[in-house]
């Protein structure tokens, strides 16, 4: 008996071993699959309460979505576009954004960008903001984007640098 | 009969050429083709109360001597209105190399009076550019600044929270040395692209006069 109870809870053991496998190994996969690279945000000028965070969502993997973004820099972040309607730009808050499946979503300026509100304080260059991004599937993906000075340095990619 | 007919239309034909040879007369230059328009005939703004970035009146008579360049924006705004700043900043560097005898003013008009103080419009524009100028007013200045350049900007009522959105025109204005509205400068904006318009618009505009 107490050999057979003893194979029955290893055999329980192996299935839950194999069952959490299951489940943590396509996490795993899907968080490679997808990467956040060139974030910046863009410096601030003084007195401001609101900044703007650009990157690049390269998704190897399966369709997903950008639900929500948070910083310990600001009080709230949203997810925003610009829309130009009849000659007026119209900055829209977006309640996600989709990330294609095998896509590259640009957050750039003049287009998708996240709003930082409430700041903390200035944000100057050399100073790097913490980042996490929530998405429905690969789930948070926290990053360091550092500050620019878009008037004197140009953003890591994609963005308006000095001309 | 038929000879007549022939005569008669011929003379006509000479009496049309001759009508058409005398009314002609050299058309005036077109107005150059540009990332925006150029008005067919600069156009007298209103004379609206506006208060500047030092929070002194500033009248449409302000605006007379030189070459204003004029952005709808408020600084709460932290993408589309640094960007269209920065880009002025470059076109006010690339002018001032290449004008000796033009003279240029940059303005950030704030259709958010509510957040954006005179104090508040000094040290955001000051960021951009030390010489730039920050301009804000009543609503119903500002609807009439904005009406007349075509302008449309739309404020929320009724927020709550600090924390809410503007919509604005995109477009860069520009007033001629008389203050006028001269041209209208559709997005998108590079400075390159203002500065090649702004030399057509220049060009047309001394063959004018």
């Amino acid at each position: 008996m107490e050999t057979r109870r003893f194979v029955a809870t290893r055999f329980l053991e192996s299935l839950v071993a194999v069952w959490l496998g299951a489940l943590s190994a396509p996490v795993a996969a899907q968080a490679e699959a997808l990467a956040v690279t060139d974030a910046w945000v863009r410096a601030t000028p003084p007195g401001a309460r609101t900044a703007a965070a650009y990157l690049t969502v390269v998704n190897g993997g399966p369709a997903d979505r950008l639900l929500a973004a948070r910083s310990p820099a600001a009080g709230t972040l949203e997810l925003h576009t610009h829309r130009l309607e009849g000659g007026v730009q119209r900055m829209v808050r977006l309640p996600e954004v989709p990330v294609p499946a095998a896509a590259t979503v640009r957050f750039e300026p003049g287009g998708l960008h996240l709003m930082l509100l409430d700041i903390v304080g200035p944000l100057t260059p050399g100073m790097e903001v913490e980042l996490t991004l929530r998405f429905a599937t690969a789930g948070p993906v926290t990053f360091k984007a550092p500050v620019v000075d878009a008037r004197t340095t140009a953003p890591p990619a994609g963005g308006s640098g000095p001309h | 009969m038929r000879a007549l007919g022939f005569v008669t239309a011929a003379l006509t034909a000479a009496a049309l050429g001759a009508a058409t040879w005398l009314a002609w007369r050299p058309p005036a230059a077109p107005v150059p083709e540009i990332g925006g328009y150029v008005l067919p005939e600069p156009r007298t703004l209103p004379d609206v109360e506006l208060v500047d970035e030092r929070a002194a009146p500033f009248r449409r008579a302000d605006f007379a001597g030189s070459w204003s360049f004029i952005y709808f924006g408020y600084t709460f705004c932290p993408d589309v209105c640094p960007l269209a700043l920065l880009e002025l900043a470059s076109l006010k560097r690339a002018l001032a190399a290449k004008f000796t005898d033009a003279t240029f003013e940059f303005y950030l008009v704030s259709v958010d009076p509510r957040r954006d103080t005179p104090e508040r419009l000094r040290e955001y524009v000051g960021y951009f550019d030390p010489a730039f100028h920050g301009l804000t007013g009543s609503p119903a200045d500002l609807e009439a600044l904005a009406e007349a350049t075509s302008s449309v900007f739309f404020v929320p009522q009724g927020q709550g929270s600090d924390n809410y959105l503007v919509d604005h025109s995109s477009n860069i204005i520009l007033l001629n040395p008389a203050g006028q509205l001269h041209a209208i400068l559709t997005p998108p904006h590079t400075p390159e692209q203002l500065a090649a318009d702004f030399d057509r618009i220049y060009a047309h505009a001394a063959q004018r006069h």
